[in-house]
């Protein structure tokens, strides 16, 4: 296979850097022991399921290949009554069971009920041994994809509940989309071999195995005369399949480029608008169908190469054992087995073949489950940086004392973003951030909020170093809002009460009333039952920000911190979240980076940031009267609104 | 002999949509548009009516996407009928084959003409080596036949497909790009995206079938069926006795089986959304430290997803057995008849069928009940494709909301960019007027500023300016013309947009900026990028203007942004240039920066302002100030700030509780995921289903 990889890069590398495909992932990966091992390891515990599965599956097919036996013993009996054969022996094991209990067929002593009897009675048989096989069929599937899809939704859920562990760091720099793969695209690419791998491996290896050890039982000189066609099925099989999966892949990408430029021009169907790029757009859009209608037609071309290839082989592989065989049987050479054991041998020959092919097919299967396992095995052994130590004691009910103690922290550890950062904030206090974009003040409520671990330094929370405490503690005495007021699909209510699920309707009217914001939820399409759409789409800032206050007063934290929203909304919404704002901060221990000057003004200590260094620090009328960086800002502020 | 229904075909039936050899990808829930202004968004009604086709009428309406490509249809018609013949023809041969060596070795000529085998064979004279000789050539020819006919089938379909879908998305795209803003407000781009992919393409693929397939089907069944009737009508009839129960029953189940297909598609994409929400709002969950009930959340979403999808195997559990019992019994019962016909004939000694007559008839009758099996893919295709259709129907036959006249006028060359509203009363679709009576007249060159809250009806008023709507009543006049006698891609041309929310395509800074003007010179997209205060932070980016944005390239800040969406529409030197609310992002330092900077270029320009921020608002020559729907002061800064009203209100709160001291933030993951579109394309691109590597084709 590492010729299908091979050319996947080969193709990839030598095509200029697109910026649809450059970073796709790729589908295939070859066989590796090593994370076989891991998925089996995963399996273990469902063993007996598959075990169990696996043998009624294989008893199922075991009584479909009796088929051609049954086949093979009505065509004789039916030609020994034309009188056309006469024979000693039997095509197979049914015909010398059905023997034993006719006895030599003789047509003239035959009456027409006997042999009609005769006749029945094998055709009963036959269908008695169809009937087990459909039953043990729909067993086995039962069986075989309850395991699987057991194994399915547990790699699921084993993700989803790893990702709630990771910290922020791992969130930064793994793209959304990258995460859903994982639990999506990923997980479905290991189904087909998790639902079906090993009884596939077991069933189809078994079942070609029975069907060549009849074929060669039947008459062992047609075996030899069709066997060689197995390796140049397989080899002509996998060529076509290593191929086509790149040509697929081609049509995959193709695709994505048309639907990608639909979805952004309908996307931004107001800028089409606004800018007349109608023309040249659909001259692109159709450039990109032109590539797709090529890509597929060479898809088509090679499939349909394939297909056609494979029945030529299926033919060769039947007319040689109807020539052979007839010619045997002119010859004399077979005759005493029959015109049935021929077509018994025909019939195998279907059964000889079929395995081949579909182990041809999930190879490729196996390869793409190769794929999805190595990142789902990847994420899953993803450790997080920031977790509970063994130790960790649950952090007592605060009073709100915050402390840093010579803090250095970067989000890569090479490049510090805060350094030696001192100072101490008492219950009840306001702390405004200031600075420029990138100066480290969203830095601080990060790891207030332990999203991350200094690197040197610490930080006490009512004099407990936050790093040997229970996350679930602090995080439970901490509030958090952020320029990005972020609401889960559900109803107002269930956003409010997110935090305490076990609020009751009339505590949340109640924390809503104390804010100021019920008249304003209130006034909503539904009141508290409002749904507010996909991430809050129902919503609009201000209300969403409302929400959002909230739902923050509601969990009632002792420590506050607030990136304060820059966008804008209008003067009255804006007076109301002012409003509410300094109820929600009133007696607990806040963090702000601020925005707005009011915000500013009415802080206990503005900390000054530059450059992830805590430069001043001070109330704003000690900070104007020092003339420093602080006073500097205010100035240019001050001017540009004169202006 | 009969096909083989083995325990690996579960999901064969659901497959039917993908066994086309195109890609469809299905597009999992694209959500809520993010293009529509806030003032729209709640407004549902319709500009367009809905449509009230009967089914009836719909189905016919779908073959008319045959018509550009009928004659790759019909060739694609005249391969299958011809490789079906073939089919039929190979079948009957290969009975007839074994027939005549079955009758060979009974009377064993070589034996008796004392010649090896080999020597009787290709011996000339001889009657029976002959006809074999020639049996075994047309088997070949027609065995080779098949396989040519297969290669010239497989490639025509695709073409024929994918002209068609060529044209129909063709259609589909350039109707969406022209129909104007009122049908987009119907209608999320979301869905308008899933209506030119994946309803496109059940359109698509239940034409292609009822067209191919159903040909097929019939061919196939009615070939065979002659052929066993000529060899005995007593076999044909048994044969014929199940076919009704079998095809009731499949398309009994196609139908049981959707509403539990649609159930687990629905659970899955519930357990996604959970997961997208919480990796999304992971700083919340993180926040408020609950991840045990997210864990909750997303194991009752799962849990519902793994029952319902084990609802649909039990279904298909079921089903296999039913069919291959149905196959067993008639396959089983026409050995018991063929058996006992001979065994009566021969006892009255009349002629009899042979062996070969007996593989020529399991043969016919798998190859039945095989095709039979497709009726329910075609029956499930039609469900979806009617619901599609509809979808489908309503955008091709969308009305342009803003129609051009046939004498449509271009924009006279000297205009100076003159305004003036007239009476105009306006309303998104049905719904209640959102402006109201709006008269004034805006000299050319001037400075209009908009404010007044959310909802005053802002952004309707300047989008009435490009004619992104028409005004219910009310005439709007540029440089004295009427905008409805006017070219629209002219007006357009002059008209030039900074909205609310910025988008950008993803494409280089400098095609972004140039997006207007395509191929203008580097100069000039700089010139635009410096006026707009944005070259410098362009100049730091990895590969300058040639960087790449989007999704899948850097990310920006909201301020970079707007500037950038500034720049754009200022390099297309318009007439008229309206800033929707598009510095709210930018910090006042930078504002002022591109507005010293604009002060040059929107000299002879006239410009509409709609702002928040006092500090903006000042310098304009004229402020609007609106209040729902209707002006309600109108004058300088100066003038307005010595009456009492909405305005002074406001300039006084701003002047007293000031702004933003520090804006622009950094990308960071709070970005991302705040940018809907970004999380929208990663849902889209994290799809689940992917086509089959190698599906035989019809």
């Amino acid at each position: 296979m590492t010729t299908l990889l091979s050319r996947l890069r080969a193709r990839k590398g030598s095509s200029a850097p697109d910026p649809l495909t450059s970073d796709e992932e790729s589908r295939y990966r070859p066989i590796e022991w090593s994370l076989i091992r891991k998925l089996l390891r995963t399996l273990a515990p469902y063993k007996w399921q598959y075990a169990l599965g696996i043998s009624v599956a294989w008893t199922h097919v075991m009584m479909d290949l009796m088929g051609p036996q049954f086949v093979g013993t009505i065509v004789n009996f039916i030609g020994d009554i034309l009188g056309e054969t006469a024979r000693g022996q039997s095509s197979g094991f049914v015909e010398w069971g059905f023997k034993k209990f006719t006895g030599p067929i003789v047509p003239a002593d035959l009456s027409v009920t006997q042999a009609i009897g005769y006749l029945s009675v094998i055709i009963a048989i036959w269908a008695l041994t169809v009937a087990l096989s459909v039953i043990l069929q729909r067993w086995a599937i039962l069986i075989m994809v309850r395991t699987g899809e057991n194994v399915q939704f547990f790699f699921r859920r084993a993700l989803f509940e790893h990702l709630q562990k990771l910290d922020m760091s791992f969130y930064d720099k793994t793209k959304l989309g990258r995460i859903i793969s994982r639990c999506t695209s990923d997980i479905g690419g290991m189904r087909e071999v998790n639902v079906w791998g090993i009884a596939h491996i077991v069933i189809q290896g078994s079942s070609m195995l029975i069907a060549s050890a009849m074929l060669w039982y039947t008459d062992w000189r047609l075996f030899v005369s069709v066997v060689w066609l197995g390796p140049v099925l397989f080899l002509v099989n996998r060529y076509f399949i290593k191929r086509s999966a790149v040509r697929w892949q081609v049509v995959r990408e193709g695709f994505t480029r048309v639907s990608t430029n639909l979805a952004e021009n309908i996307n931004g169907m107001r800028v089409v608008t606004a800018f007349n790029r109608q023309d040249p757009n659909l001259a692109v859009f159709n450039r990109l169908q032109v590539n797709n209608t090529t890509n597929n037609l060479s898809a088509a071309r090679l499939n349909g190469t394939y297909q056609p290839t494979l029945e030529v082989i299926r033919y060769v592989g039947r007319g040689i054992i109807l020539v052979y065989g007839g010619y045997l049987i002119a010859s004399g050479q077979m005759q005493d087995r029959g015109v049935g054991a021929v077509v018994q041998a025909y019939l195998y020959w279907d059964w000889f073949m079929n395995p081949i092919l579909v182990l041809g097919n999930f190879y490729n299967q196996l390869m793409m489950a190769m794929a999805g396992a190595e990142r789902v095995f990847a994420l899953l052994e993803t450790q997080p940086r920031v977790t509970d130590t063994p130790d960790a004691k649950p952090l007592p009910r605060i009073q709100g004392f915050v402390r840093f103690e010579n803090v250095t922290f970067g989000y890569d550890p090479d490049r510090p973003v805060l350094h030696d950062i001192d100072f101490e904030a008492r219950p009840g206090q306001m702390f405004a951030l200031v600075g420029h974009t990138g100066s480290g003040k969203s830095s601080i409520i990060s790891l207030i909020a332990r999203f991350y671990q200094p690197q040197k330094g610490r930080i006490l929370i009512d004099g407990h170093d936050i790093r040997y405490v229970t996350g679930e503690s602090l995080h439970r005495q901490m509030g958090l809002v952020l320029q990005v007021n972020y609401l889960f699909s559900g109803t107002v209510l269930d956003n409010i009460r997110y935090a305490r699920p076990q609020a009751t309707e009339a505590q949340v009217i109640e924390a809503a009333k104390q804010l100021g914001t019920w008249d304003a939820i209130a006034s909503l399409k539904n009141g508290l039952e409002t749904d507010v759409g996909e991430r809050g789409a129902n919503m609009s800032l201000g209300q969403r920000q409302l929400i959002c206050f909230t739902r923050a007063y509601l969990a009632d934290p002792r420590i506050f911190m607030l990136d304060e929203a820059t966008s804008a909304v209008d003067t009255g919404t804006e007076q109301l979240i002012q409003r509410s704002l300094e109820r929600l901060l009133q007696g607990r221990t806040t963090f702000v980076v601020a925005h707005r000057l009011s915000t500013i003004l009415r802080s206990d200590c503005i900390l000054v940031m530059d450059q992830g260094r805590l430069i001043e620090r001070g109330t704003h009328a000690e900070l104007i009267s020092r003339g420093g960086k602080y006073a500097h800002l205010y100035h240019q502020f001050a001017h540009s609104t004169a202006d | 002999m009969q096909k083989r229904i083995s325990l690996y075909d579960t999901r064969r039936l659901t497959q039917g949509a993908n066994m086309l050899p195109c890609y469809s990808g299905r597009i999992p829930n694209v959500s809520q548009a993010t293009v529509t202004p806030a003032e729209v968004a709640n407004q549902e009604t319709h500009s367009n009516p809905p449509v009230d086709l009967s089914n009836r009428r719909l189905f016919f309406w779908m073959f008319r996407f045959v018509r550009p490509v009928w004659t790759m249809a019909l060739l694609s018609c005249v391969y299958l009928t011809v490789s079906i013949a073939v089919e039929v023809f190979t079948l009957q041969l290969t009975g007839e084959t074994i027939n005549h060596i079955k009758s060979i070795s009974l009377h064993d000529p070589a034996g008796a003409s004392g010649l090896t085998l080999r020597q009787w064979f290709f011996s000339y004279d001889n009657p029976d080596a002959a006809q074999l000789r020639w049996l075994l050539t047309l088997l070949l020819l027609a065995v080779s036949g098949m396989a040519v006919l297969r290669y010239l089938r497989e490639v025509q379909n695709t073409r024929f497909s994918m002209s068609m879908v060529y044209y129909i998305r063709e259609a589909v795209y350039d109707k969406i790009q022209r129909v104007g803003f009122g049908f987009h407000d119907a209608i999320s781009s979301g869905q308008l995206i899933n209506r030119s992919l994946s309803d496109l393409n059940n359109v698509r693929t239940f034409v292609q079938s009822a067209l191919l397939l159903t040909l097929e089907i019939v061919l196939v069944v009615g070939g065979y069926i002659l052929l066993i009737l000529k060899m005995s009508p007593w076999v044909a009839l048994l044969a014929l006795a199940p076919l009704p129960i079998w095809v009731l029953y499949i398309l009994r189940f196609s139908k049981k089986v959707q509403p539990v297909a649609k159930a687990v598609l629905e659970a899955e994409d519930k357990s996604i959304q959970v997961l997208t929400e919480n990796i999304a709002g992971v700083h919340v969950v993180k926040a408020f430290a609950t991840q045990a009930q997210e864990i909750r959340k997303f194991r009752a979403a799962t849990d519902s997803f793994q029952r319902r999808l084990m609802n649909r195997v039990r279904l298909f559990a079921n089903f296999q057995p039913v069919i291959r019992s149905i196959a067993s019994a008639s396959h089983l019962s026409l050995f018991f008849v063929a058996g006992t016909l001979i065994i009566i004939n021969k006892s009255k000694g009349l002629a009899t069928m042979n062996v070969g007559d007996l593989t020529i008839l399991g043969g016919a009758m798998g190859a039945i009940l095989a095709r039979l099996q497709q009726v329910a893919t075609i029956n499930e295709q039609y469900q979806n494709a009617i619901v599609s259709a509809r979808r489908l129907y309503e955008v091709i036959n969308a009305r342009p909301t803003v129609p051009e006249k046939p004498d449509a006028i271009p924009l006279p060359v000297n205009g100076t960019g003159e305004v003036e509203f007239e009476h105009v009363y306006f309303g998104y679709g049905r719904g209640k007027d959102v402006l109201h009576d709006l008269t004034f007249k805006i000299p050319g060159g001037s400075v209009v500023a908009i404010v007044g809250p959310t909802g005053a009806g802002k952004s309707s008023m300047v989008n009435l300016i490009a004619r992104f709507y028409d005004p219910r009543s009310g005439v709007i006049r540029i440089d004295g013309i009427d905008l409805r006698d006017l070219k629209l891609a002219d007006l357009r041309s002059k008209v030039s947009f900074v909205f609310q929310e910025t988008y950008l395509f993803s494409d280089t800074v400098a095609a972004n900026i140039a997006y207007g003007r395509p191929g203008i010179s580097r100069g000039e997209v700089e010139a635009a990028a410096r006026l707009a205060q944005a070259h410098d932070f362009i100049q730091t980016m990895p590969q300058g203007y040639d960087t790449l944005l989007g999704e899948r390239g850097t990310n920006l800040s909201g301020g970079q942004r707007q500037r950038l969406a500034i720049a754009r529409a200022i390099v297309t030197n318009p007439r008229i240039l309206i800033l929707d609310d598009a510095t709210a992002a930018i910090d006042p330092e930078t504002e002022d920066l591109i507005r010293r900077g604009m002060r040059l270029t929107l000299f002879g320009r006239t410009t509409f302002i709609i702002a928040h921020r006092i500090s903006t608002v000042k310098t304009a020559d004229l402020v609007l100030v609106m209040e729902q729907g209707r002006i309600t002061q109108m004058g300088t800064h100066e003038q307005l700030m010595t009456r009492s009203g909405h305005y002074r209100d406001i300039a006084l709160a701003q002047l007293s509780d000031e702004e933003k001291v520090v804006p622009e933030q950094a990308p960071s993951h709070m970005d991302r995921v705040k940018d809907p579109q970004v999380v929208q394309a990663a849902v889209r691109t994290a799809g689940r289903e992917n086509p089959a590597e190698l599906e035989e084709t019809p």
